[in-house]
């Protein structure tokens, strides 16, 4: 059994500064008008104190359990948390065992991004208080895995977890965060994760997983899909690099299903209002803009792409000497990064971004 | 203060950023595919506003582009037999109908403010707008239900009396003690040929400040400086402001959010628009004047009956807030009677001399250019197109 403490304390300092007024009424602006009150500084001094406590119990060959608890304090939001955590292995045969395991984790300081946002450029780290609530999951996993030869095995996961209070902020490109606009979500996410992994054999070695996953978010009675929820997911990769070869091969071929994005419901006529004689100028009299759909309720197309490498071995003296080459996306295949409409032609069009196109490089390693 | 123009410049950053590292990341652009059949909302576009008599709503919907008509009009699809509720918190509520001979899309309900704060008494189906209390709207279409609420800023009576207003020694105030539930400030400054407008999330009671307060730095704390240099002694200006909620100051001010999940500046669930409120606080004509210390200062009366030239002229050359215009300072000012028409006069003086651009007000007459000097107690200005040559005297 072992045991033990853990303290930790930041100092985060956050500070923008944002000129606000301009002549020029070309330009992009953020989002809230309503947050746009001055310069934000954001001073956090969180703390935790926690103390855990784990034991591996082995009642005979068969069984592996492992238990734990943690216990926290996080001082700015003034949050007491038990987690406790199990798991259990149990070998039916030497080569066959299943897997179970449960818990329930919790994070104080986290990465405030939005997650529809397909880059992010900063992060910015902020810790719970008395506005930020503590984030907690709870996790429950169930498995399989088994020994097909003594170089390969296969292992089958499923899961199911539920979120609460995760926080985001409501803006994707507004770099100003203040605590009281942030939203909070909670969430579930299921699955079963397949991995079949071929170990080094005759040279040749790779793995073969695939992932079925469906995550949710919800606030106030409203449900989307997350950027991230890719219902299925493949990725084969193998190498072959004979021992008595100079050469190593490589290949990667990943296939995918969509993830999601939000998409258009049309355009819409903004109209100008005349307080002083209470009458609308006309559609269209302060412009138009494009009306979005159900968040996240769209999906990108299927995605797939083949990456190769080739590296051979030179040993000169005592060093070893290797030049690779690369070739990521070796068919060009363009993979949707984002879309924007282009509602100004009629019919109106849906216009993109690839991600990588087809990239070659090369290089060299040495080893002395 | 803090003033928020619709998309300044200065806010670009995160955006710009956001930009640079998507473009870094993505590969190339994809060609463009007709875009799949939209499962189109409905807009509307609602403000309750205690200082008109009548409330008027616009539902339609959203549009598949925005590609003009053939005759250049807008794209608009209005929506027809919409059922238009506007709910009071006193258990009260209105319909809005479409009015005879309005276009489609376009329904209204009468209305009237009670500011006593009592519940008010009105007519079958007239809605009572109670400023302070907070309104529910719903609209029902065949594309589902759209609702919002909204509460109504309370302020002062509206303020709309004309008055003389010297620039070198006059401020002018609002009554900002009496307003409650604004989440900022619609400024609107008129001239006679332009309009600038600015929202402000605070204001300062002091909106238009004497020109001996406005030097240096403290030119950017009055409300009305962002249109500093367009104001002149000697030209009349209307100066606005209005209360409003929050739903309203989203819709005008919101930046466009590339990845965001909701519609610029939308508050409203089940469709897009604005359902918002105002509370009209100030919209006051000033004829705006300044000392007269200079020679070529004061008003002008020509010798005969002129043609083209104004018969009367009132100038002003030295500008509270002067600015650039063709390279030139703007220096000179004034309003004055051409062929009955209303003139405003903007030009420069150099040493005795100026240079004038005479334009009509609300008349479709052509601008004059004219130019002079000072001799003595006259000033003589001669028409550029016409040749006419007119001799002013001060009375």
């Amino acid at each position: 059994m072992s045991a033990g403490y853990e303290a930790s304390t930041y100092r985060t300092s956050y500070r923008e500064q944002i000129a606000i007024a301009s002549g020029n009424n070309n330009d992009v602006g953020f989002p809230d008008p309503l947050a746009t009150d001055g310069d934000t500084t954001l001073r956090q001094r969180p703390a935790m104190a926690g103390v855990f406590a784990e034991d591996l119990w082995k009642p005979n060959e068969r069984w592996i359990v492992r238990g734990g608890v943690r216990g926290e304090y996080v001082s700015g939001a003034q949050w007491t948390g038990v987690s406790p955590r199990a798991s259990v292995k149990f070998f039916a045969t030497p080569r066959l065992a299943f897997t179970a395991s449960g818990g329930r984790y919790s994070q104080w300081m986290r990465a405030m991004r939005n997650e529809d946002l397909p880059l992010r450029v900063f992060d910015l780290w902020l810790g719970s208080d008395r506005t930020i609530p503590v984030s907690t999951s709870t996790q429950l996993g169930l498995g399989v895995e088994r020994w097909l030869s003594d170089s390969r095995f296969l292992r089958v996961e499923g899961y199911g977890k539920t979120y609460d209070h995760l926080a985001e902020p409501a803006s994707t490109v507004d770099p100003r965060i203040r605590p009281s606009l942030l939203r909070y979500f909670d969430g579930r996410s299921y699955g079963v994760d397949v991995y079949l992994r071929q170990l080094e054999h005759d040279g040749f070695s790779g793995w073969v997983a695939y992932s079925y996953g469906v995550t949710t978010r919800e606030r106030d009675g409203l449900s989307y899909w997350p950027a991230h929820d890719r219902r299925h997911n493949a990725n084969v990769v193998g190498t072959y690099a004979p021992a008595r070869s100079r050469w190593a091969l490589g290949s990667h071929l990943g296939v995918a299903t969509g993830t999601p994005y939000t998409g258009w419901a049309g355009v819409m006529n903004r109209w100008r209002y005349d307080p002083i004689r209470g009458s609308w100028s006309g559609p269209g009299s302060d412009g138009t803009e494009d009306v979005r759909g159900p968040r996240n309720g769209e999906r990108f197309p299927f995605y797939w792409r083949l990456d190769l490498s080739a590296e051979r071995r030179f040993e000169i003296g005592g060093t070893s000497i290797k030049p690779y080459l690369n070739l990521v996306n070796i068919f060009n295949r363009k993979n949707v990064f984002l879309y924007t409409l282009d509602s100004k032609v009629d019919p109106p069009l849906i216009k993109g971004a690839s991600q990588m196109p087809f990239l070659p490089s090369f290089g060299l390693r040495m080893e002395w | 203060m803090v003033s928020v123009h619709p998309w300044p410049r200065s806010r670009r950053a995160g955006a710009v950023l956001a930009a640079l590292g998507i473009g870094l990341a993505a590969g190339c652009e994809i060609a463009g595919t007709t875009a799949p059949e939209f499962d189109r909302r409905a807009v509307v576009h609602a403000v309750l506003n205690p200082a008109v008599a009548q409330q008027t709503i616009i539902v339609e919907r959203t549009l598949r582009s925005v590609t003009p008509a053939v005759d250049g009009a807008r794209a608009y699809e209005p929506i027809a037999g919409a059922r238009v509720v506007i709910y009071g918190p006193r258990g009260d509520s209105a319909i809005a109908v479409r009015p005879a001979g309005a276009v489609a899309g376009t329904y209204r309900v009468e209305s009237i403010t009670v500011a006593d704060g009592s519940a008010g008494t009105a007519p079958p189906n007239v809605l009572r707008l109670r400023p302070g209390e907070r309104y529910r709207l719903r609209v029902e279409t065949t594309l589902g239900v759209t609702v919002g609420e909204t509460t109504i800023p309370v302020g002062p009576a509206l303020d709309g009396a004309r008055r003389t207003f010297n620039l070198d020694h006059d401020t002018l105030r609002l009554n900002l003690g009496a307003v409650r539930n604004a989440a900022g400030f619609f400024l609107r400054h008129e001239t006679s040929t332009a309009a600038h407008e600015r929202y402000a999330a605070t204001i300062d009671a002091a909106l238009l400040l004497p020109r001996v307060a406005t030097t240096g730095d403290s030119i950017a704390t009055w409300p009305f400086a962002f249109a500093h240099e367009s104001i002149y002694p000697g030209i009349t200006q209307r100066f606005t402001v209005v209360a409003v909620d929050s739903n309203y100051f989203r819709y005008y001010v919101a930046g466009f959010d590339p990845f965001g999940d909701d519609t610029r500046g939308n508050t409203l669930t089940g469709g897009v628009g604005l359902f918002g409120a105002v509370a009209p606080l100030m919209s006051k004509t000033l004829d705006l004047t300044a000392d007269a210390d200079t020679p070529i200062e004061g008003a002008w009366f020509a010798d005969f009956v002129p043609v083209t030239l104004p018969s009367t002229i009132s100038l002003y050359s030295s500008p509270s807030y002067p600015s650039e215009v063709g390279g030139r300072r703007l220096s000179l000012t004034g309003t004055g009677r051409a062929a009955g028409v209303t003139v405003e006069a903007f030009g420069y003086t150099e040493g005795v001399g100026a240079t004038l651009q005479l334009i009509p007000v609300g008349s479709s007459n052509q601008p004059i250019a004219a130019t002079g000097s000072m001799s003595g107690l006259n000033l003589v200005l001669t028409d550029l197109r016409s040749g006419e040559r007119v001799t002013y005297r001060k009375r």
